[in-house]
């Protein structure tokens, strides 16, 4: 017998027991980070791999790089807190070595380390030793990739959700990453003025947008193939994305404005101010991951979708 | 089957056990305190149960139940009402961890209607519908499902409890506002009719 | 409520679903949760180590490890775990009642939830000597209070327990046994 004033409602209830049921336990913060640090990494790591292969003359660009770097994933890092339930335990979060998000943790954090290594020696001491500095970008090039692979591969070892589940989700991120990070890198760059940028490294900065570009489109459409094909909840994916309620992110977002759109402009040589394709093409990697995360449902229990339905 | 523990949970078993009978037979008795209760009700000049104490009868007879319904064609199904398993006879229906509980179950919530009569009147799972009577109607969500009678809809009415304090939050429907209290569809226990003749449309 | 269990947080779940076409249709209920899985999906993805297999079996959510980032329910092919929001586990307003002032604090706000196997009773009605299984003090919960006798609970590494030998008998078999986690929870077939 209840002599309280004001009971829960119903309703509230009701809300709290049909929550969970919405599917949804990663949001938009985790699209956030999957974006943000892809394109950190991305734009660190292809900065450090050009001035690996220019003989260390590209410090301006491993500078835009760091910076880029440090922030996208800085702040896919804070945004991870954020997200945590309990964030004020984040320090447990490398606790257990067999987990992807404890390996995770620690590569993400070295590459904050080196992106920021990276920063204070160019205002403090740009005339460090080339072989020490060529060892940080090494290591910056390895991060770099290592950060953009584990991404993918957290999605891709869920075994019991059948559209992630598969070698080619890592694959796809790392394409990814580097085409958001190279459009970001080569935007500020074309940006920034008084920059020292070596032809080759220039050269390769153009041409590989395109062929990252070229190359994610053509493993976007064999992802949707093979996902066709596969277990039921990759099937729904697939058809959520190509004319369900994930239509507009799909062909809006990431196939026409973050691949086609931009591989046009810069095959045809149109003249557009960088900085707008490389906003196309962030958007469209932003839309990748939320397409991704969004469409990853688990393969059912019996009676599971059924229930689904009927729940009130 | 279950643990050993459960075992004795069910009354047959105690009855065998304390060697009791189950009353019989159930007809005669029923004939007898039919007559029973005419004569009281005569002898103090009370004419209003009549029609009712005609049902106390051993073996019953045959009455053309739908017709007692004098409602146009337009109302082609029947709206009945069941009961849910988890809240029985509804005095709990404010107990929050039993609402949990019957969300989980089929029928809680809503009107169930059978797929094909929901295709017919363009009814998705979900859909808000009008339940009409010719005394009112009702407005509810559809539970689209197989096992319903394609003539019929199912309303877990609860006897109404649907009204009390927490349970009237949650919206789920309740038939009482759309049927009538008469002595013409009252049976001799004293059990009104649970069923009335609707139409049902998309909202 | 036994464990506690915050509003909205569902330890095991009935799935209520039908079968074939009217007239030949078919009820079906399938309770699931957390299945105790030997080769746990969420033990590997846990980044604390707070989801742990004990040496009994039994995988517990070690509440002061758990930071709630939510991988071990992104990796649970049964969706056996829930996410706690609520700091206070009360169902009507304000504060709590006695029962659920004595379970409070147990599961933290943002931390994830599941079955325990109802861990406590197994360990105190064990330490009395009772049989999880055959007495109900150290038997879980949910076993209990089945009202058809549905659920059974014991020993798998014993081969002459109750429940080993109806899985012998009936064919007992996991649910989505191809995914390799090994589940504890065996399904007798109809």
């Amino acid at each position: 017998m209840l002599s309280r004033k004001n009971p829960r409602s119903g309703a509230e209830i009701l809300r709290f027991a049909q929550n969970d049921r919405k599917g949804e336990i990663w949001g938009l913060k985790v699209v956030g980070y999957l974006f943000l640090a892809g394109l950190g990494s991305g734009a660190f790591g292809a900065a450090a791999g050009l001035d690996l292969h220019t003989n260390g003359q590209s410090r301006d660009l491993t500078n835009i790089g760091a910076w880029i770097g440090l922030l996208g994933v800085g702040v896919g890092a804070l945004l991870l807190l954020w997200d945590l339930g309990m964030p004020h335990r984040f320090f447990r979060l490398v606790g257990n070595k067999s987990s992807l998000i404890s390996a995770g943790t620690v590569i993400l954090t070295v590459l904050l380390v080196l992106a920021s290594i990276t920063i204070i020696v160019a205002v403090f001491s740009p005339g460090i030793s080339p072989t020490v500095y060529r060892a940080l970008m090494v290591l910056a090039a390895g991060f770099g990739l290592a950060t953009s692979i584990y991404v993918g591969f957290l999605l891709a070892v869920v075994k019991c959700r059948p559209f992630w589940n598969t070698p080619l989700l890592p694959l796809l991120f790392v394409v990814s990453s580097f085409s958001t990070g190279v459009s970001a890198l080569s935007s500020v760059a074309s940006t920034a003025s008084g920059l020292r940028v070596p032809a080759a490294a220039a050269d390769i900065l153009s041409s590989g947008e395109v062929l990252l570009l070229g190359l994610e489109l053509v493993m976007v459409a064999f992802y949707v193939a093979t996902m066709e094909n596969a277990l039921p909840q990759a099937r729904i994916a697939v058809r959520r994305w190509v004319r369900g309620d994930l239509a507009a992110v799909f062909w809006l977002g990431i196939v026409v404005g973050g691949l086609m759109l931009p591989l046009v402009l810069m095959v045809a040589g149109v003249l557009v101010p960088p900085p707008l394709v490389a906003i196309l093409i962030l958007a469209g990697g932003f839309s990748l991951r939320y397409g991704v995360l969004s469409a990853g449902a688990r393969s059912l229990v019996p009676g599971e979708a059924q229930q689904a339905a009927f729940v009130r | 089957m279950g643990p050993a523990f459960l075992r004795p949970w069910y009354l047959h078993a105690l009855m065998v056990k304390m060697g009791l009978r189950y009353e019989l037979p159930y007809q005669e008795r029923l004939k007898r305190i039919g007559e029973d209760l005419g004569e009281r009700l005569h002898s103090v000049g009370s004419h209003f149960w009549d029609d009712q104490l005609r049902e106390y009868q051993a073996m019953p007879e045959w009455h053309d139940f739908p017709g007692l319904w004098d409602t146009g064609p337009e109302y082609d199904l029947w709206l009945i009402t069941c009961r849910s398993m988890q809240f029985a006879w509804g005095g709990n229906v404010g107990i929050p961890a039993l609402i949990e509980a019957a969300s989980m179950a089929i029928g809680h919530g809503g009107i169930s209607l059978n797929t094909s009569t929901a295709r017919a009147r363009g009814i998705k799972n979900g859909d808000d519908i009008w339940v009409e009577s010719p005394v009112g109607r009702l407005k509810a969500k559809a539970v689209v499902r197989e096992g319903v009678h394609p003539e019929v809809v199912v309303a877990t009415h609860m006897f109404g409890h649907w009204r009390t304090p927490v349970a009237k939050e949650l919206g789920w429907p309740s038939m009482n506002p759309i049927t009538r209290l008469s002595y013409k569809l009252t049976d001799e226990t004293g059990g009104t009719s649970d069923h009335v003749r609707v139409k049902v449309y998309k909202a | 409520m036994e464990n506690f269990v915050p509003p909205g947080v569902f330890f095991t779940r009935v799935n209520d679903y039908e079968a074939g076409t009217y007239p030949h249709v078919q009820r079906h209920f399938l309770p699931v949760g957390c299945m105790h899985c030997k080769d746990a999906p969420c033990v590997q993805a846990c980044p604390s180590g707070a989801s742990a297999r004990r040496q009994d079996g039994i995988v517990l959510v070690d509440q002061n490890l758990c930071v709630g980032c939510r991988y071990c329910m992104v990796v649970c092919p049964y969706g056996a775990r829930d996410f706690n929001e609520e700091s206070n586990a009360a169902y009507f307003g304000p504060g709590p009642t006695p029962s659920e002032a004595f379970g409070a604090g147990r599961y933290p706000k943002g931390s994830v939830v599941k079955c325990t196997f109802c861990a406590d009773r197994i360990d105190e009605a064990g330490s009395r000597g009772l049989t999880p299984g055959v007495d109900r003090d150290a038997t879980p919960a949910c076993v209990g209070s089945c009202i058809a006798g549905a659920r059974f609970f014991g020993d798998l590494d014993d081969e002459d327990s109750l429940v080993c030998q109806l899985i012998r008998a009936r064919g007992g078999k996991p649910l989505q046994e191809e995914l390799g986690t090994e589940p504890s929870v065996y399904y007798l077939p109809r």
